[in-house]
């Protein structure tokens, strides 16, 4: 329900993939089959010829430096950067606001804004008095739609019924939208944990 | 302000999609740090060599010259060629992580509001019990597994006292269908040759 950049994400890791597996073969060729050696050697030595002139024709006056070699920092910083960039956009998109609409009450108007910590504590009061829940988990997160989105997560206690635990969900989000009077997409996750595991098995139903 | 009406199951159709597979965003932030220390070292080294200072490793010069003299600049030929294939193998994965289809190991339950998923893990402890009161075995003696292809039951029986196989697939089954799962998923038992004593 975050927002992920997912498609971004795919691109990215594949072109990065591809690189390293297009160097990694590279290295491995030119030492272990000298067909291949020979075949990239005279491209390889042009483009080191080519790369040669550059660097004298770039030279700093007073120094045996090119200033391409700055170019090459300063690019490797802004990729730097743009790569931070992209590591802190995932999984954003979490909201503390679940609803707001504008009211017209005679001739005064105004907003009405629902905070996301109405749904959940509703919700997290409801569901934490189970004996087979273990731990409740809400969270709001952005959707177009005209509430934000809810997502619930359980431990159900091991042996606890899946089903039944869905139903009494489903039950009490509709009715979170009648008293809400605002509806968002809603995901229930049944999760596992250290604590499903170690404490004791639902018996009594 | 009010946002404009979006169907609310156009929406859950999208969150539904998204939320049955994965991000890869682990994936992403463990792979900006590498290539983070990687892109930091390799400008360090080049800012260096701009201003004509001593190079902290390796001069960027020898690097290349080192690249493209290969093979006969290797030292250790074997370290180059271990060292390529770690390389090859690192982006064979994000290859794999890009193109595969990344499903999460959940399965979703029929609801009529919500969207419900369930982990493996725990539709495999809630199919238990129904396992073990079919083979007549305490619930340590049974264990579950459950994936994106079926599910699979091994039951370690109490020694001297035979167990149905068929009765254990016939009750998983059965527990299957009542959670409205398809009852088609493949069960597979498999009863441990040893037996359990003391139970």
């Amino acid at each position: 329900m975050n927002r992920t950049p997912r498609t971004l994400n795919r691109v990215l890791l594949g072109l990065i993939g591809l690189l390293f597996f297009v160097f990694g073969t590279h290295l491995v060729l030119v030492c272990l089959v000298p067909a291949y050696a020979a075949w990239v050697a005279s491209g390889l030595s042009s483009a080191d010829a080519a790369l040669l002139a550059l660097v004298d024709d770039t030279r700093s006056p007073g120094r045996d430096a090119s200033w391409l070699w700055l170019g090459v920092a300063v690019l490797a910083v802004v990729v730097l950067v743009l790569l931070i960039v992209w590591a802190l956009v995932q999984g954003r998109g979490r909201v503390t606001l679940f609803s707001r609409e504008a009211v017209r009450e005679g001739e005064g108007r105004g907003v009405v804004e629902l905070s996301a910590s109405v749904p959940e504590q509703l919700l997290r009061q409801a569901l934490s008095q189970r004996p087979d829940v273990l731990r409740v988990g809400i969270s709001a997160w952005d959707q177009p739609g005209e509430a934000a989105g809810l997502r619930i997560k359980l431990q159900p206690r091991a042996g606890a019924d899946p089903l039944r635990l869905v139903e009494d969900v489903d039950a009490l989000v509709r009715t979170l939208d009648e008293r809400l009077g605002a509806r968002g997409p809603v995901v229930l996750e049944l999760v596992s944990g250290a604590r499903s595991r170690l404490a004791p098995v639902e018996r009594v139903r | 302000m009010s946002k404009p009406p979006v169907d609310l199951e156009a929406i859950n159709a999208r969150v539904r999609r998204r939320e049955l597979r994965t991000g890869r965003s682990g994936l992403v932030v463990t792979v900006v740090v590498l290539l983070v220390v990687l892109l930091g070292y390799v400008g360090l080294e080049a800012g260096t060599r701009a201003v004509d200072h001593t190079p902290w490793l390796i001069k960027p010069d020898a690097a290349w010259e080192w690249l493209v003299g290969l093979p006969g600049t290797a030292q250790v030929r074997v370290g180059a060629v271990v060292a390529g294939v770690l390389l090859l193998m690192l982006g064979a994965g994000l290859l794999y992580a890009a193109l595969a289809p990344g499903r999460r190991a959940v399965s979703e339950l029929p609801a009529t509001r919500v969207i419900a998923l369930v982990e493996h893990d725990v539709l495999a402890q809630a199919l238990v019990r129904g396992a073990q009161l079919a083979a007549g075995v305490g619930s340590e003696q049974v264990r579950i597994g459950v994936d994106g292809h079926g599910v699979s039951v091994s039951v370690r029986p109490t020694s001297g006292v035979p167990v149905d196989a068929d009765a254990v697939r016939a009750a998983v089954v059965a527990e299957l269908e009542r959670n409205g799962l398809d009852s088609a998923t493949p069960v597979t038992v498999h009863l441990a040759s040893t037996g359990v004593v003391g139970q």
